[in-house]
């Protein structure tokens, strides 16, 4: 598949670009691939220190030239404009919390990366094993609420380029970190999509059609592989694989295999298919967005986001996509078919408007708190990448962690992120009374980090659970109150938090009542948002069947039976279904009489 | 109505016919005295050749008897049917040359040099020789309705074409054969070709369609034209147009006619391995309505007549078949349709692939793992697909182009 083989030839790459691995490329030792650890690290004597920048949804701290910094985030803004001509806004996650990125010169990444191996190689393993440590230069690291980004700077390479009066090569965003914004907003757009474009969109990496730089990193894969055909559009499809494709530019009747609509919009592919057949959904769910920007369908990106948006919503049915396209299944399969040999052997050409460039983001010295503040989440976030991957690692880092979010503390340092950073370190390691107790003292740490205002809740959740106040061995309202008004809270925020639904309808099912109006109409909120969610879904589903909305529970039992392929979920939502139908008629009787 | 072929008997040819119902199968009729309509769908039940090679009726494919059949059927207001729920009849067609010992027919030809049988030595037979012919006989006996295995006719090769009409329902929703009619009916091999006599055996057998013979009877073949009704869309071999695509019997490859720039052209694609199509110019060539037919997974047959034809090989070009891999019946190699259970499951299968569309199976490879389809319904020609059954997946093959 071409994505699977640029990005072994993207990781390949880095890997062989790592100082640590050259010279130890003959052993056969286990590779350990660990994430940048900034606690310590400063930048290089004589340069600038830590630059500070925040605004336009981002918060930059880079270790890197001043110069070279502002123009990596000026391509980064502008690129991010084109790309809102490709794909509406409202496509991908939006974020309260600017996503923050951590820009660290190439020319310091050996220091760091030796120091990291030499602290590795002195921590006894308790096996006999030994273990090869390679750095992960490309790293983002997701909390549901923000999103932090690790990017190397080519300082040097940067430097050389201006220098020579020539601009820069292009840094591009990869696809996988498009399919992740694209995957992560909620409601959850449909999988055929956010693979179709995100493969679409590796195209332009490849036909130089979005202008600028973005996010990172696979400078390499465009730098040293550069299109032999390149044009001002998208490539041509590449489809199946190149010699399908060549047949077909030379002959437009050639076979091909293609799904019928109706499997293409299935809201996952069911376990079980082969792997031809999964070949030909992922090549044929870019042909279909291709179609959908072609020439060949009228107002077909209007077509497309409205079937998109909608299909995130509701069950994706053949009336639903005539209604867009004004086609039905089967000729519309007969038009990829047709537009195939087209889309195989002509660039797809998407006008873009003109875009002024945006006022630069003002760059400082960052602050010690800063520094500590970004360090500190980063290093926060990064152990569970230790623990993933190098767990005799997880000690070491957990104390370095501490150290540098629990000094900065006892400096007096009281940045409400700060304190959400140390809150939510202290819960991750075990220490949740020190993580609560600090939440509890300081509600602005609460305010400033959404996932903190949940772990709180959670926190108390339990409480309610180990010791039930309420009739019966449920919880009592009192207990309730807190946990659900922590949730409520958290959930006016973006993004919408799936765990902080769970949470509110956890709650709710401990208490001896069923759902106000206004819980319920959050909760069903909720449902709608993760339709994959089905244990969120039978729950809102059952209360409200025991509430009389009859026409609110078969709107989400529709949904989650379209989204669910789990055999349990499905059944129990096939006796919710089967209820609400008999609720249902019963109504219809009881108003016809 | 359509003459769909003309034959030539002889005055002293007789064809014998046997029919009987079974289960309390009835054929109703309407008010007006016509026949009730009855739907029906053809299955292929297979080719059994003689001991001898017979390219009169080795090469003629299933797709000619069906449709042969189809407008007999027609006649007696049998009516094709796609929908498999709606469907009441499953034909099952067996075709063939019973089995004679040369030494008893004394009508086989005497080759040259070589005194007639009857004033030769007489033959001394050991006891296993006796019983196989006699086990020959009464095999013959039983597939063409004879009550005796000792009839003097039998002792010649006879052509037999014999339909079982079973309970489709039955067969669909319990997997068991309910038998409601069959006929069976043959002539003599000797002095006859089984291609040209087709029409005329089918057309004479065709008033017992679903009715009593009352034992085997002995009609008279009628010279001349046989008018043997209107041909109609086959459940399972199609329309009125002829059908110009056969999938390989391996299901790799997938042999159509088009029309380009107004020349006949045969085209040979891979299914599995993307390469450009084969491409033949058969401008010159003459053809019979179905002329398609493999004789092995690398060979292509453009039938010209019931007996010639043109091989052409995967790279278009034209060749001679292997003659070990295409042995002695080439319609063996081109299993027009799966088995039975299959049948309907496939064409359902295919129906909800491709709604609004109207899906025909013209044929499986031998495994049974793919079928070739024809697709009808949308803007512009029907195309070719194949289903290949293991991956779940439709393969868009070729258009099908009107051909002159």
């Amino acid at each position: 598949m071409r994505r699977s083989k640029i990005w072994l030839a993207v990781l390949g790459l880095a890997a062989g670009s790592s100082p640590i691995l050259r010279g130890e490329e003959a052993q056969s030792d286990r590779v350990v691939r660990m994430p940048p650890f900034l606690v310590e690290v400063e930048p290089l004597e004589g340069s600038e220190s830590w630059l500070h920048g925040e605004g336009a949804g981002l918060e930059v701290l880079s270790a890197g030239d001043k110069d070279e910094t502002q123009a990596f985030i000026q391509d980064l803004r502008l690129h991010r404009l084109y790309l809102s001509q490709f794909l509406p806004d409202d496509f991908l996650l939006r974020t309260a919390l600017p996503t923050t990125l951590i820009l660290f010169p190439r020319s310091m990444m050996d220091r760091m990366d030796k120091e990291m191996v030499r602290e590795l190689h002195g921590i006894p393993a308790g096996s006999t094993e030994r273990s090869r440590f390679a750095p992960m230069n490309d790293l983002r690291l997701s909390d549901p609420d923000s999103t932090y980004i690790f990017v190397i700077l080519r300082d040097w390479q940067w430097r050389t380029t201006r220098l020579q009066g020539r601009s820069p090569p292009p840094v591009v965003c990869s696809p996988a970190y498009l399919r992740f914004l694209i995957e992560s907003r909620a409601p959850a757009l449909p999988e055929w999509f956010s693979v179709g474009v995100s493969d679409l969109y590796q195209s332009s990496l490849f036909a130089g059609l979005l202008p600028g730089p973005w996010l990172p990193a696979i400078i390499e894969t465009v730098a040293k592989s550069p299109p032999k055909n390149a044009t001002d559009g998208f490539e041509p499809d590449p489809w199946l694989s190149e010699d399908a494709a060549r047949v077909l530019r030379s002959d437009a009747g050639a076979p091909r295999p293609l799904l019928p609509m109706r499997e293409l919009f299935v809201p996952t592919i069911l376990a079980g298919r082969t792997e031809m057949y999964q070949r030909v959904w992922e090549a044929q769910s870019e042909l279909f967005v291709r179609w959908a920007y072609s020439e060949n369908v009228a107002g077909g990106r209007d077509r497309l986001r409205r079937f998109v948006a909608t299909a995130a919503t509701q069950p994706t049915t053949e009336n639903l996509f005539r209604s867009c396209f004004g086609m039905n299944y089967a000729d519309a399969r007969d038009a990829l078919s047709d537009y195939l040999a087209q889309a195989v052997r002509n660039p797809l050409k998407v006008p873009y408007a003109p875009i002024t460039a945006p006022q630069p983001i003002e760059l400082r010295e960052a602050s010690t708190g800063e520094i500590h503040r970004i360090k500190g989440e980063w290093a926060r976030r990064s152990l569970r990448v230790i623990k993933e991957n190098y767990p005799h690692a997880l000690p070491l880092y957990v104390d370095k962690t501490r150290k540098l979010l629990q000094h900065a503390y006892d400096r007096g340092e009281r940045d409400p992120q700060l304190l959400a950073s140390l809150a939510l370190f202290r819960i991750d390691t075990g220490d949740a009374k020190g993580g609560r107790g600090v939440l509890e003292e300081h509600p602005e740490a609460v305010a400033a980090r959404p996932i903190a205002g949940l772990a709180l809740a959670q926190l108390q959740m339990l409480d309610a659970l180990q010791k039930p106040a309420g009739l019966n061995g449920t919880i009592s309202e009192d207990q309730a109150a807190p946990i659900l008004g922590e949730v409520w809270v958290t959930l006016q925020q973006t993004p919408p938090m799936e765990g902080a639904y769970l949470l509110a309808a956890r709650a709710l099912q401990h208490l001896d009542r069923d759902p106000t109006e206004l819980e319920r109409a959050r909760l069903n909120e909720g449902a709608r948002l993760f339709p994959r969610n089905s244990q969120l879904a039978i729950a809102c589903a059952s209360w409200d069947l025991r509430a009389g909305d009859v026409l609110g529970a078969r709107t989400l039992i529709d949904l989650a039976l379209w989204e669910s392929s789990d055999p349990s979920a499905r059944e129990k939502l096939s006796v919710l279904d089967s209820l609400a139908r008999k609720a249902s008629a019963l109504s219809d009787k009881v108003g016809s009489n | 109505m359509a003459v769909l072929g003309l034959s030539s008997v002889g005055a002293e040819e007789f064809e014998t016919v046997f029919s009987e119902m079974s289960n309390g199968y009835v054929r109703t009729r309407l008010p007006d005295g016509s026949l009730r309509p009855e739907t029906y769908t053809i299955l292929k039940g297979g080719y059994m050749g003689g001991d001898v090679a017979d390219p009169t009726i080795d090469r003629v494919p299933f797709e000619d008897i069906a449709r042969t059949i189809a407008g007999a059927l027609a006649s007696r207001n049998y009516v094709p049917s796609r929908d498999p729920t709606a469907t009441k009849l499953l034909i099952v067609v067996y075709w063939g040359t019973t089995l004679a010992p040369a030494y008893h027919d004394p009508f086989a030809p005497v080759p040259e040099g070589k005194p007639p049988p009857l004033l030769s030595e007489p033959v001394h037979l050991s006891q296993a020789d006796a019983q196989q012919d006699y086990a020959a006989t009464l095999q013959a006996a039983r597939t063409l309705g004879y009550g005796s295995p000792l009839d003097t006719e039998l002792l010649s090769r006879r052509y037999y074409i014999v339909l079982l009409a079973y309970d489709f329902q039955v067969k669909l929703k319990k997997d068991k054969s309910k038998l409601l009619w069959e006929t069976r009916f043959s002539i003599r091999e000797q002095g006859n070709e089984f291609g040209k006599q087709l029409a005329a055996m089918v057309g004479n057998a065709s008033p017992y369609f679903g009715e009593d013979s009352h034992g085997l009877t002995h009609k008279p073949v009628p010279e001349g034209r046989v008018v043997v009704g209107e041909v109609k869309s086959l459940g399972v071999v199609p329309e009125s147009e002829p059908v110009h695509a056969a999938l390989a019997p391996d299901g790799a490859h997938v042999a159509y006619l088009t029309i380009e720039n107004n020349k006949r052209q045969l085209i040979i694609v891979d299914i599995d391995r993307p390469k450009r199509p084969a491409v033949a110019e058969i401008a010159d060539l003459t053809l019979v309505p179905a002329p398609l037919q493999w004789a092995d997974a690398g060979h292509v047959l453009l039938r010209q007549s019931a007996t010639e034809a043109v091989s052409f090989n995967l790279a278009g070009k034209r060749s001679e078949p292997d003659v070990k891999t295409t042995g002695l019946a080439p319609a063996d190699h081109s299993r027009a349709i799966a088995t039975e259970p299959t049948l309907a499951e496939i064409q359902t299968l295919v129906d909800e692939k491709l709604p609004d569309r109207k899906v025909v199976i013209l044929g499986a490879d031998e495994s049974g793992h793919r079928f070739l389809l024809l697709v009808s319904g949308g803007a512009g020609s029907a195309r070719y697909f194949v289903f290949d059954r293991p991956n779940d997946l439709l393969y868009e093959v070729g258009r099908r182009e009107p051909i002159p």
